[in-house]
């Protein structure tokens, strides 16, 4: 038996928020020789962090403009699908806006879109 | 294995195995472009599966228990409640008759899905066990129930069974990728409405609102800040900054009291509302649409 003595692979953290950019990053670096993409909550190497900054919040630090309009469709009962149509965004994006819709407005999920989106503005019935 | 006991209390690992094989022929695998989940039998011909996990167009398929592949029809799909009814030209499968008990925390439960014609399986217990619950999109949830275990991304649409092979609802993904279940009684109503009708009707305005107050003495009521071209509203007569301060005689104070008065039931009804406009106290009637689906 012979030992090469390769270094153990380098621990990549994606810590981007953006489920498009991290999905694609993911991709690219799952059989990069050398390196191998941590577990959640494992000490890393390196990080991979957004160059961009956070999309600014609103007035009163809570919603972002897009999270308000995906709100409003969500208000209507409408599929993550028919939303992603609608906004022409992909459903993974949907779905991101959604969970940070939750966080944001109610850690558990269980107040319907109508009664946040009645306390922030418009709604369409 | 030990001989003195095992003739007459089978080893727990079987009997789960057994209850697998007995509620399998009533799972399907379902195939939609781009999209595999899992679905059971609800009526006869009739497959209840998760509506989140079923792509908007494009053919339908489900894989029946043994492996025939057969084409499949939407009957009706339900966003708010995670709800979607399929239909398939066969009746041969046995039915799941659903329980509409509410397990209890801590209580084991069984996540069954199907693939290719197989069963797939995820054990873990009941997390959360609480009161009814409105969904994000509106939809009345008769209970909230979570299960601690690890579903697959193609058991969603799949039974909950609890330790007695009870299925007491339709586990799909929540907030978070957490195992929510639908529960039985949900189910019920919502398949039995999608059956007959075809959908989930919704009362429509075609009004754009929010809440305000009247300068003249303060009370709450609605603005109307847009409304929608040929829209209840507009037919009504109503216009962009009218104040609607009554609805059939009652005080309108905020928009999800209007909300619930805009069910499946209300589609069609006349309501009298009553108006300030530039000042002046009016009236109309409005004759409540049905939301438009797209």
């Amino acid at each position: 038996m012979t030992h090469g003595r390769t270094p153990a692979p380098l621990a990549v953290a994606i810590e981007i928020d953006d489920p498009e950019l991290a999905d694609r990053l993911a991709a690219l670096l799952s059989d990069v020789p050398g390196l191998r993409l941590a577990q959640p909550g494992e000490t890393v190497d390196v990080a991979l962090v957004s160059s961009r900054a956070p999309a600014p919040a609103g007035p009163d630090g809570a919603l972002t403009p897009r999270e308000r309009e995906v709100l409003g469709h969500l208000a209507e009962g409408v599929s993550n699908k028919t939303i992603a149509r609608r906004l022409g965004i992909s459903i993974h994006t949907v779905k991101f806006h959604v969970a940070s819709l939750i966080d944001k407005l109610d850690a558990t999920g269980r107040t319907d879109a109508v009664a946040h989106a009645a306390r922030l503005g418009v709604i369409q019935l | 294995m030990s001989n003195s006991t095992s003739a007459s209390s089978p080893q727990p690992s079987d009997a789960l195995a057994d209850l697998v094989g007995r509620a399998a022929p009533s799972l399907v695998a379902v195939h939609s472009p781009r999209w595999r989940s899992s679905g059971f039998f609800w009526r006869s011909g009739l497959i209840v599966t998760a509506d989140e996990a079923l792509a908007e167009d494009g053919e339908i398929s489900v894989a029946l228990s043994g492996g025939d592949t057969i084409p499949a029809a939407v009957v009706g799909r339900d966003a708010s409640t995670d709800i979607a009814l399929l239909k398939i030209e066969r009746s041969d499968a046995p039915v799941v008759a659903l329980e509409a008990s509410k397990p209890r925390v801590g209580a084991f439960a069984l996540a069954l899905g199907a693939q290719n014609g197989a069963p797939i399986a995820a054990a873990g217990i009941v997390a959360v066990a609480g009161p009814a619950w409105r969904s994000l999109r509106g939809g009345e949830m008769d209970a909230r129930i979570e299960l601690d275990l690890s579903l697959r991304r193609n058991g969603e649409g799949g039974l909950a069974l609890d330790a007695s092979g009870r299925a007491f609802g339709m586990v799909v993904f929540g907030p978070r990728r957490r195992a929510l279940v639908i529960p039985a009684e949900t189910i019920e109503r919502v398949a039995a409405k999608l059956q007959a009708h075809g959908r989930i009707a919704r009362g429509y305005l075609g009004l754009g609102l929010r809440t305000t107050k009247l300068d003249d003495g303060g009370a709450a009521a609605i603005i109307v800040m847009n409304v929608a071209p040929n829209g209840p509203g507009a037919a009504a007569g109503l216009r962009q900054g009218d104040i609607i301060v009554t609805w059939e005689d009652r005080p309108v104070q905020d928009v999800r009291a209007l909300l619930r008065a805009l069910g499946p039931e209300s589609v069609g009804r006349k309501v009298k509302l009553s108006l300030v406009r530039a000042g002046q106290p009016m009236e109309a009637t409005l004759t409540i649409g049905e939301r438009p689906e797209n």
